[in-house]
């Protein structure tokens, strides 16, 4: 199948609800953000406003650079979460809210904690706090509901 | 500002738009792009072979990119009937409030699109603040709108709600002090 050369990357484990506890650290993960990452997710989003691929467009809105738009940044802050967990776990909630814009020439350091843990009539669920910060301070805080599935 | 301004941005809350069809429908193309970009690891968006055997019994699209399928096209513009957002981004910006920035979001998640599906979404004022605001930027109103997502059996695929500020942009060498309950200001 023509996505094969992509299995090696993907992750086809899962954490077992049992596992988790509250309290839990998700390794932190940095993600270098650059110009291609910046453009390239307005793109895979569709946002063609230009302060996301045009630096003299930026800089008259009184930017110093083009940064990221909300879309990637959520998407970047899901992943991280799901990556995670694995396959096996639905996300089903994600709160995200911005703080300060990332640039090019930035380093993301995204975190997060497990909160919350449950099992009843809304299945197995976990919530994760997350954040991500820039030397220059943090970019967003969130929090994403998952919910265990089962193996697929 | 007046009282009587505020209370006719706030006529807008609740205000809805009709039912808007995506242009395409779920495509693995558009889906690829997006697992490239956030380095996405989960097979059900990328190997067929596991998702056909998954609980989603195909692949699926991620719910973070619920609102990918509803962008406005960039060429050429698509004559939809004005978003009920429209009167409040217009009132805004003829009092100043020129800019905008996103502020946050939240996404609840009821069911992955499938790879041919098609999404439609209606699109609603959930609030806009009561007066504006003193941000890093400038002096902000906070707009809420809210989004439902459906597929072609009307099956409820998720929700999302999108807060931004439309701010009149400060002096530079003012350094106004931001709401301690409000975000510093961010992006689009």
């Amino acid at each position: 199948m023509p996505n094969d050369w992509m299995r090696p990357h993907l992750n086809y484990k899962s954490r077992p609800w049992t596992e988790i506890e509250v309290g839990e650290e998700l390794p932190a993960q940095v993600r270098e953000v650059d110009a291609t990452l910046v453009v390239a997710g307005a793109l895979a989003s569709r946002d063609f406003y230009p302060v996301h691929h045009d630096k003299a467009f930026a800089e008259q809105a009184g930017s110093p650079d083009i940064f990221l738009n909300i879309l990637t940044s959520n998407g970047l802050m899901a992943a991280y979460v799901t990556n995670w967990c694995g396959p096996d776990w639905n996300l089903v909630a994600i709160d995200l809210r911005l703080k300060i814009p990332v640039f090019p020439g930035q380093a993301l350091i995204r975190s997060g904690t497990v909160t919350g843990k449950s099992d009843d009539d809304g299945g197995q669920t976990v919530t994760v706090d997350f954040e991500a910060n820039t030397e220059f301070g943090p970019h967003c805080t969130g929090t994403a509901t998952i919910s265990y599935a089962g193996a697929a | 500002m007046g009282s009587l301004y505020e209370d006719r941005l706030r006529q807008h809350v609740g205000n809805e738009s009709p039912k808007l069809e995506a242009v395409d429908s779920v495509g693995p193309q558009m889906i690829r792009h997006w697992v490239e970009v956030m380095h996405d690891k989960n097979p059900a968006y990328i190997d067929a072979e596991w998702a056909a055997k998954s609980r989603f019994g195909a692949v699926v699209a991620p719910g973070a990119m619920m609102q990918v399928w509803s962008m406005a096209p960039l060429w050429p513009p698509r004559d939809v009937p004005d978003l009920p957002i429209k009167p409040i981004d217009d009132a805004l910006g003829e009092h100043g409030y020129t800019e905008v920035v996103a502020t946050g979001q939240s996404q609840r998640i009821h069911r992955l699109a499938r790879v041919g599906d098609t999404v439609s979404y209606v699109v609603r004022v959930a609030d806009v603040s009561e007066t504006d605001h003193k941000t890093r930027l400038g002096a902000a109103y906070f707009v809420t709108f809210e989004y439902r997502f459906t597929n072609q059996d009307d099956e409820l695929l998720g929700t999302q709600s999108f807060t931004y500020m439309r701010y009149k942009p400060a002096p530079a060498d003012t350094d106004q002090p931001a709401d301690s309950d409000q975000p510093a200001a961010a992006e689009v």
